[in-house]
């Protein structure tokens, strides 16, 4: 049966898939070409200016629907959970940018050395799990979306690790510096990562749960 | 949480045809409870087998109990006429008797015999000030109750019922005929009533459902199927039913 | 389109002349009646007893005995029909067994009367011995219009609205105060209506009154209910049919004739004054 709401929730996820893409493009050129010691930051910050209006963009659509057709039960949820999903992705847009424009003021594309090669270890397990997050997205599996649990403490130990070895790094300070500031952006990251993933939950199975 | 009404294994049938079938519930005293489904589904029966009106149809056989503060209502000894003081009724449609203003509230007084006229007058206006009428109708109140608006009119049947002194008031679909202005206003009113009182409301308007009450009770084809708090039901349904309905993905 | 024009002409045309011709007929009858009558009707008349075997003189005994048996008759069917009634629209569980009842009782207003005046003469003329008198024709004109009265009632028991007897019950009251508060008082008007069209119908029946209560001449009025009594629908009859001077007196029955249809009209115009009011006042 189609209803008068479908149509809507159709666009809205529409646009919120769409943000999946161009966030996932944003983090992985980022990441990537800060590892290369390439300058992306121009084509990041576009990204990332995009995600901004689209985010408003689902907001209004969102609050459009509420508006119009009370949604309850599982459209409700849907909803309020996009709102928040599209939040995240905007983040990632944001975190992106961070990682490439810090790059560029700080360590000036000196290629920096990295001893425990936590950035190499985290950058991976990161654009992972931005991965993980939006194919769980497409199909509010809860499933994988709990999977990210996993990873995300794997993250956080390579960070505490980095952290705690900052101090003892022969590496000069603006690399220091660069890489402590990108591996807080990367731990950002996942972290919004796993929000996403705790929206998904809500969303298939009503529970609210803590993925961290 | 103190019960005001049970029902156990509840079932109510017209000639033959099950209107309800096997319910088991409780409505919560000095809370408003919902009772929705689609059309057809038995709420207007069930809510009508907490006062006993549906003694009133030829036919109707009842099976099981339905508790009032812990007696059962059908069992032998039970007094209809006073379990109806205890527990009014509001119709669908707004049925004020064709009298003055005063003498609609003045009816169930009077029949329970109060005669007094000072008494009948206090009786008449703290009622009609509960149902949020008083200051619409406090200068013409021998004029007749048929010249009121339709809300104006619930409103009215509102203070009749309350002025029996009810414990329970039960709202059969009580803005289905209403503006939505009108409707509004009794929506309050209920949720002000309900400090008082405790209210079940029959309504096909999900929404009304959702602004209005405490508790929300799914009904389909006779049978409960989900009850519980009204956030609950309407954030998260646990019958997969009830998610259907709510979200109209019925046929 | 001209064709259809006119069919609707022809048709408006045709119905015209048939009610004209219908009303003609009414207006030729009550003037022959009263371009008979109206000389002969006086106040003598009504207050006189009759003289020299009824050739000259008043007909009030007759008019006396067709007030005290139809009063004879009303006094029992009314309150009996309205119990009836309300037994059988308020109490009496629906069922075949109540359909049958109402059946019975919507035939039995269309039986003849002439077979309701041979009932009346079995049973209370002979079986109990009343013999004739007011107290059998009374008896038989209450069977008569019981089941009309019965019927009415009905109807304006039934034409109250279900909501007001709901509301009332939902309230607390018993079923008998709601009959009591907010049904009979609604239906009273419809009762009334009938009840008044009742009575005009057991004024001018002839059939039941002729077998049970009526004598041709008694230039006295009766003394008791056990006495027999002239009446103004059968005194009509013999001065038409039974006289032995039938031309001599027929300005005499004219005279009659008009002084029942004047009672009768004046019951039927009280009816519809009832009613017409009643419905002006019903604002629901």
């Amino acid at each position: 049966m189609n209803r008068l709401l479908d149509a809507g929730l159709e666009r809205l996820t529409a646009i919120l898939l769409q943000m999946g893409k161009v966030a996932e493009e944003a983090v992985r050129l980022s990441i990537e070409s800060f590892m290369a010691g390439v300058d992306v930051c121009q084509r990041v910050q576009h990204y990332s200016e995009t995600l901004v209006e689209m985010n408003v963009d689902v907001e209004d659509k969102a609050f459009e629907l509420i508006a119009k057709y009370q949604p309850v039960a599982s459209d409700l949820r849907i909803i309020k959970s996009y709102i928040k999903i599209s939040n995240d992705l905007e983040r990632y847009g944001r975190y992106a940018w961070d990682i490439s424009f810090i790059h560029k003021r700080i360590a000036r594309f000196e290629k920096c050395e990295d001893p425990l090669a936590v950035v190499e270890k985290m950058s991976e397990k990161v654009i992972n799990m931005v991965h993980l997050s939006i194919e769980a997205l497409k199909k509010h599996d809860s499933e994988q979306a709990k999977k990210l649990a996993e990873i995300e403490s794997e993250v956080d130990a390579l960070y505490f690790r980095h952290l705690d070895h900052s101090s003892e790094m022969p590496t000069p300070i603006k690399c220091l510096i660069t890489n402590t500031l990108v591996v807080r952006y990367l731990e950002r990251i996942a972290d919004h990562a796993t929000y996403i993933g705790e929206s998904i939950v809500y969303i298939a199975t009503g529970e609210k749960v803590t993925l961290r | 949480m103190p019960m005001k009404i049970e029902t156990r294994n509840l079932s109510v049938s017209f000639g033959g045809v099950d209107a309800i079938k096997d319910v088991s519930m409780e409505i919560f005293a000095n809370k408003v409870t919902a009772i929705i489904g689609p059309s057809g589904c038995g709420k207007s029966t069930l809510i009508k087998s907490f006062n006993r009106m549906n003694d009133l149809v030829s036919n109707v056989k009842i099976t099981g109990q339905v508790l009032l503060d812990g007696e059962n209502i059908y069992g032998t000894n039970y007094d209809v006429v006073t379990l109806r003081k205890k527990v009014g009724m509001i119709f669908q449609k707004p049925n004020p008797f064709p009298k003055s203003i005063y003498d609609n509230v003045a009816y169930g007084p009077r029949i329970h015999g109060i005669h007094k006229k000072e008494i009948l007058d206090k009786i008449v206006e703290e009622n009609l000030k509960k149902a949020a009428l008083w200051h619409e109708v406090s200068d013409r109140l021998n004029s007749s109750a048929m010249d009121l608006s339709g809300g104006q009119q619930q409103r009215l049947c509102i203070a009749r019922a309350l002025a029996v002194e009810p414990e329970v008031i039960l709202m059969d679909e009580p803005c289905s005929a209403l503006d939505p202005i009108a409707t509004a206003k009794i929506e309050g009113l209920i949720r002000t009533l309900s400090r008082d009182y405790t209210i079940v409301v029959v309504t096909h308007n999900m929404q009304q459902a959702a602004r209005v009450s405490d508790y929300t009770a799914f009904l389909y084809l006779g049978k409960m199927i989900e009850y519980d708090l009204t956030k609950d039901v309407f954030e998260n349904p646990k019958n997969d039913l009830t998610e259907k309905y709510l979200t109209g993905k019925f046929g | 389109m001209n064709n259809k024009l006119l069919k609707q002409i022809i048709f408006f045309q045709i119905f015209r002349t048939i009610a004209a011709s219908v009303i003609l007929f009414l207006f030729i009858m009550i003037w022959t009646f009263i371009s008979n009558g109206i000389g002969v009707v006086s106040w003598s008349f009504l207050t006189d007893m009759p003289r020299r075997g009824m050739t000259e003189g008043g007909i009030f005994p007759a008019i006396v005995g067709t007030i005290y048996l139809t009063l004879g008759a009303i006094v029992f069917a009314f309150p009996i029909g309205v119990a009836s009634a309300v037994y059988l629209v308020e109490y009496a569980r629906e069922g075949r067994l109540v359909q049958i009842i109402n059946s019975a009782i919507t035939n039995l207003a269309g039986v003849p009367s002439i077979v309701y005046g041979l009932f009346g003469f079995g049973i209370f003329v002979i079986f109990l011995n009343f013999g004739t008198s007011i107290l059998s024709g009374s008896l038989t004109l209450f069977l008569m219009i019981l089941p009309t009265i019965v019927s009415a009632a009905r109807e304006a028991l039934l034409g109250v609205p279900k909501s007001f007897r709901e509301g009332s019950l939902a309230l607390g009251a018993t079923k008998w105060q709601t009959i009591r508060h907010m049904v009979l008082p609604y239906a009273l008007p419809g009762i009334l209506t009938g009840a008044i069209l009742a009575v005009a119908r057991a004024a001018g029946e002839t059939a039941p009154i002729i077998l049970t209560a009526a004598f041709f001449f008694r230039p006295s009025l009766p003394k008791s209910i056990m006495d027999g009594t002239m009446a103004l629908a059968s005194h009509i009859y013999y001065m038409a049919t039974q006289h032995h001077a039938i031309n001599l007196v027929r300005p005499l029955t004219y005279g009659s004739v008009l002084v029942l249809l004047g009672l009768v009209l004046s019951l039927n115009i009280l009816a519809i004054a009832v009613r017409t009011r009643y419905r002006r006042r019903k604002n629901w």
